[in-house]
């Protein structure tokens, strides 16, 4: 038996990490370079085939991805986009460590408006650093995030480094929930 | 619709849609179809989440305005496309809609309103901000890189401009040289490079030849303390933002241990030279000076070996003579060659006694006059100016009175200078010894009119076997002069000369009465 559930999740995060590419990466299986900031809120759908959940043989997901505009120090994340969330998928830059840093404010915001929410950390941009330093942001994200989170994946949406398996895992928890 | 709100809605371009609780379309303006995510789908009697996704999820804050527990829910800026070259933005917003007849259920209205153009404007001014962050953002971690490396260098760092006015200075400099930051910028390089014109020099080649970098600039820095210290740097330069003009960049490490090391190597290696020419001349020194008087004796004992029977006593006792003066000439040449050596090993002590300078010369001369003066005239002339002053009858105090010198040393210094005063002037020539006694000390001077010392052999008078070019046969170990120079040493004094060749040579030795220790 087949059934069809919609699921709202969000991105969010500081701009310019690459929530959008993410997003691109999994729905449209592309990449660009060339840096377009978001504004307002996008939403994207995409829906994925989840096998073996809750004993039923097939759940489709359809995922209603909410695509927001990055935190910037004028402006943060206004909460009513994140209402009816499922699951979020929080974002940061590895080059960038204050963008790690400010994960827990992220998971803050977010659990405040969803305190049954699943939450999934992505380090993304793991292309451009060294395997050492990722291994120590995962650490720090880590400490930061504590129980939290679901889990914390190190992502790249340039050369797609588990960015189906942020979405698949956060389908699965969310699917689960039900 | 009430009439009235429609009248109210139309002139503001807003769209709209009414649902009913199951989220049914029930009502829609003319153009809210241009909004939905799949405009077929936008029709009355659909499910309103089909055509506008952003429904879903919210569905339970939805009821709550329906049934009049929440006053409205808005979102704003929508972002409605797939083409960045025709964008569309909208804002939403939900609240009741009250049916006129009172036992009709509440309604949603939703209305839409375009914010595109605002939207738009906003990408474009959010995109400039965003990017220029990410700039700075991305220049501070690269500042701030840089900084630490700079900063951990074992090297020191600094930057000048084009005149050598210090700009910026690492941790490394700071230590090395002792000053502080603040000590050093937009200070001239030269506080601490003592010879900053080789610097000077070596920006101007640098700007001159091909831009190339400079290095192994070996200089002598000055610190703080006012230690010396040498530095190896290396410069090369950076165009700064107007064409032609350069800052300079010096990467230096102190090398002073490396210095010394290699000055100790050359003082070793001139000490090993120097020993191997002493080992050199001693070698010829005794083939010459050991070779005749050995011959001497070999030939008078043969003479007395194999004639012994048939020569006249006389004979006889001239061979013997012979003998006898060759071995007494050898005798004292070991005398000379064992005293220098106890001298070179510093076993030769300076042991002062009162000395009667006077009575010491007097003797010397009239024994020199004796052995081998007999061909010249010696005149000695005594001057005596401080001593004189404290003269009494008394011997003992006389005797407090005379200087505390080694006389033993004297001997060797005076006896010396007048042998070879004899042994290179012609015969009948005139000798001067002048003893001066003033200012606490004693001036010996002695002058002759011999053959002079070339200026070429002046500068290795002293050493050990050494002897001038222009001595030709006349008999000499080179080691008299070499002697002398010790044993004045000995007795912290001083010795000079002055020579013309072929006019005469004149020594000047000064001995203190009051040794310095």
């Amino acid at each position: 038996m087949s059934v069809t559930i919609s699921k709202k999740i969000c991105m969010i995060g500081d701009f310019g990490v690459g929530k959008t590419s993410l997003i691109r990466r999994f729905v449209d299986r592309q990449f660009s370079d060339q840096y377009l900031s978001t504004v307002g809120v996008k939403i994207s759908r995409k829906s994925v085939e989840l096998e073996g959940v809750k004993q039923r043989e097939n759940v489709t997901a359809q995922l209603l991805i909410w695509d927001l505009e990055g935190h910037t120090k004028f402006k943060g994340i206004a909460p009513t986009y994140l209402q009816g969330a499922s699951g979020v998928l929080i974002v940061a830059d590895v080059s960038r460590s204050e963008t790690v840093e400010r994960l827990s404010e992220h998971i803050q915001l977010f659990s405040s408006v969803n305190p049954k929410g699943s939450i999934i950390v992505a380090l993304n941009k793991v292309d451009l650093i060294d395997e050492e330093k990722v291994a120590l942001l995962v650490e720090i994200s880590h400490s930061i995030c504590q129980d939290k989170v679901i889990a914390v994946y190190t992502t790249s949406a340039k050369t797609g480094k588990d960015v189906d398996e942020i979405f698949y895992k956060l389908a699965y928890t969310m699917v689960e929930q039900v | 619709m009430n009439p009235l709100l429609r009248k109210l809605l139309d002139p503001r371009q807003t769209q709209y849609l009414v649902v009913n609780h199951h989220f049914i379309i029930q009502e829609i303006s003319t153009e809210v179809q241009h909004y939905a995510d799949t405009p077929d789908e936008a029709i009355p009697g659909a499910d309103a989440r089909m055509s506008f996704p952003e429904l879903i999820g919210i569905e339970k804050t939805l009821m709550s305005i329906i049934m009049g527990q929440l006053p409205s829910f808005d979102l704003k800026g929508i972002a409605r496309f797939t083409d960045h070259s025709r964008p569309l933005y909208f804002d939403m917003l939900a609240i009741q809609h009250e049916e006129e007849q009172e036992d009709v259920p509440s309604k949603l209205l939703i209305l839409i309103e375009d914010t595109t153009e605002k939207m738009v404007m906003k990408q474009s001014l959010m995109q400039r901000a965003n990017e220029a962050n990410l700039l700075v953002s991305a220049l501070a971690a690269s500042n701030d890189y840089i900084d630490k490396v700079i900063r951990s260098m074992g090297d020191a760092l600094f930057v000048t401009t084009t005149l050598g006015i210090i700009k910026t200075v690492n941790q490394s400099a700071q230590w090395l040289f002792g000053y502080s930051e603040a000590e050093l910028i937009g200070h001239p390089l030269s506080i601490i490079v003592v010879e900053e014109k080789l610097l000077y020099q070596a920006r101007h080649c640098y700007i001159l030849s091909h831009k190339e970098l400079l290095r192994e600039l070996q200089v002598i820095c000055t610190t703080k303390a006012g230690e010396e210290i040498w530095v190896e740097f290396s410069c090369s330069a950076v165009q700064t933002e107007l064409q032609e003009l350069y800052d300079f960049i010096y990467i230096g490490r102190d090398i002073t241990e490396r210095k010394q090391q290699e000055i100790e190597i050359r003082r070793s290696l001139a000490k090993e030279q120097e020993l191997r020419q002493v080992k050199s001349r001693f070698f010829s020194m005794l083939a010459h000076e050991f070779g005749n008087p050995l011959h001497t004796i070999l030939f008078a004992t043969k003479i007395l070996q194999d004639y012994g029977d048939e020569i006249t006593h006389e004979e006889k006792k001239h061979y013997l003579e012979h003998v006898k003066s060759a071995s007494k000439h050898m005798a004292q040449l070991l005398d000379d060659v064992r005293l220098l050596s106890s001298v070179e090993a510093g076993k030769l002590e300076f042991n002062p006694a009162p000395v009667d300078l006077h009575k010491l010369c007097s003797e010397l001369v009239e024994s020199i006059k004796i052995s081998n003066g007999k061909n010249h005239r010696i005149n000695f002339i005594y001057k005596r100016l401080s001593v004189s002053a404290k003269k009494t009858d008394r011997e003992s105090e006389e005797t407090q009175d005379l200087p505390a010198l080694d006389a033993k040393l004297l001997r060797h210094i005076l006896t010396n200078l007048l042998s070879n005063a004899i042994k290179y002037s012609p015969i009948g020539s005139n000798i001067y010894f002048e003893l001066n006694c003033e200012n606490e000390e004693a001036k010996f001077k002695i002058k002759d009119a011999g053959i002079g010392i070339p200026i070429e052999d002046q500068e290795q008078l002293f050493e050990s076997y050494y002897r001038a070019q222009n001595v030709g046969k006349i008999p000499g170990t080179g080691l008299g002069l070499s002697i002398v120079k010790q044993c004045v040493d000995l007795h912290g004094g001083q010795i000079e000369f002055s020579s013309d060749t072929g006019l005469g040579t004149t020594f000047i030795v000064k001995i203190p009465f009051d040794k310095q220790r």
